[in-house]
């Protein structure tokens, strides 16, 4: 009975985190600008209906995504149900993070919002290319608090995310 | 011809007449075009002698619901992705099925969002303000004025 007991509690918690989970918003930032990042972050600070986790490179952002290296705990790196996606970044740029993504089965359903200084035709052209979701410059007001929240709402209250799978799916 | 940045794909009379009423509510004076299936819509892109011809641009968001006859939503979406430079038509899919592998196809064929239709005009009228603020303000659209689909 006890060993019922304790199990029931186990599924009961499980059940619990995993309503918690979605009633959580993660995000995932891949920008290299410690002051973009500044502002993203303290426009959406003391949110408890919504994580953001940084990454400061492609190369770190597809490791995150795959929950290689240091982003093996799925705990404190959630896969992210919206992904913020700078261009100009080291090691592997925006572009090349875009088209891996698309690549990948798994993750081919998450939505990129590109966030980035350029407003370049050819740059735009390009990402959408990519199929990424939606392409934002910053500028003072999508750098803005309230632009940054406005923008988050859209994402968070209009417009729904799909579920990705934890574990690649065996094919 | 006058140029509609949006067009909104639904079969529905009630849905419809809800859409409407609910964009003159949200305040959006944008002009509308209006298609009622997934045939609707690619003539819309295709017809030579009506909706798009060189000097009418096509339009910068497609509200597009995913059940309807003859030609359903996924199906006008693969459609639309394989017609460039559709393949870069922001679409928004909007429907009253929340069906979780709903969502996920449809982010996997490439829609760029994917909105829960609302019952209520109140309702109705938020979302359609918080679409055309989020598509027409915030994001960058992609560049397609006046070109043709390279069609097959």
């Amino acid at each position: 009975m006890d060993e019922l007991g304790s199990l029931a509690l186990a599924g009961v918690r499980r059940l619990f985190a995993e309503v918690l989970s979605n009633c959580i918003m993660n995000i995932l930032l891949a920008e290299d600008n410690d002051n973009d990042i500044f502002l993203l972050q303290s426009a959406l600070r003391g949110r408890k209906d919504l994580s953001l986790n940084i990454v400061k490179d492609g190369e770190e952002a597809i490791r995150y995504l795959q929950g290689e290296a240091e982003y093996t705990d799925r705990a404190a790196f959630p896969l992210p149900s919206l992904l913020f996606l700078d261009i100009k970044m080291p090691r592997k740029n925006g572009f090349e993070v875009m088209e891996w993504i698309r690549s990948q089965p798994r993750f081919n359903p998450l939505p990129i919002i590109i966030l980035t200084s350029s407003q370049m035709k050819e740059d735009i052209e390009k990402a959408y290319g990519f199929h990424v979701n939606s392409y934002l410059s910053k500028s003072s007001f999508t750098l803005h608090p309230e632009g940054i929240r406005e923008i988050v709402a859209y994402w968070q209250d209009c417009s729904k995310a799909p579920h990705l799978e934890t574990q690649p799916s065996e094919t | 011809m006058v140029y509609a940045p949006i067009l909104v794909a639904e079969d529905d009379e009630n849905d419809l007449l809800l859409l409407q009423c609910a964009f003159k509510r949200a305040g959006v004076k944008l002009p509308l075009a209006f298609a009622r299936n997934g045939e609707d819509v690619v003539e819309f892109f295709t017809s030579r002698n009506a909706h798009l011809n060189e000097s009418v641009p096509i339009p910068r968001l497609l509200l597009l619901d995913l059940k309807m006859p003859k030609m359903g939503g996924f199906d006008t979406l693969l459609w639309i992705r394989k017609h460039p430079p559709l393949n870069r038509l922001v679409v928004v899919v909007m429907t009253s099925s929340s069906q979780y592998s709903d969502i996920r196809k449809a982010y996997d064929m490439h829609a760029n969002s994917f909105v829960m239709k609302p019952s209520g005009i109140d309702e109705m009228a938020a979302l359609l303000k918080s679409i055309h603020n989020y598509w027409f303000v915030w994001n960058e659209s992609p560049d397609h004025f006046g070109r043709r689909p390279e069609l097959l």
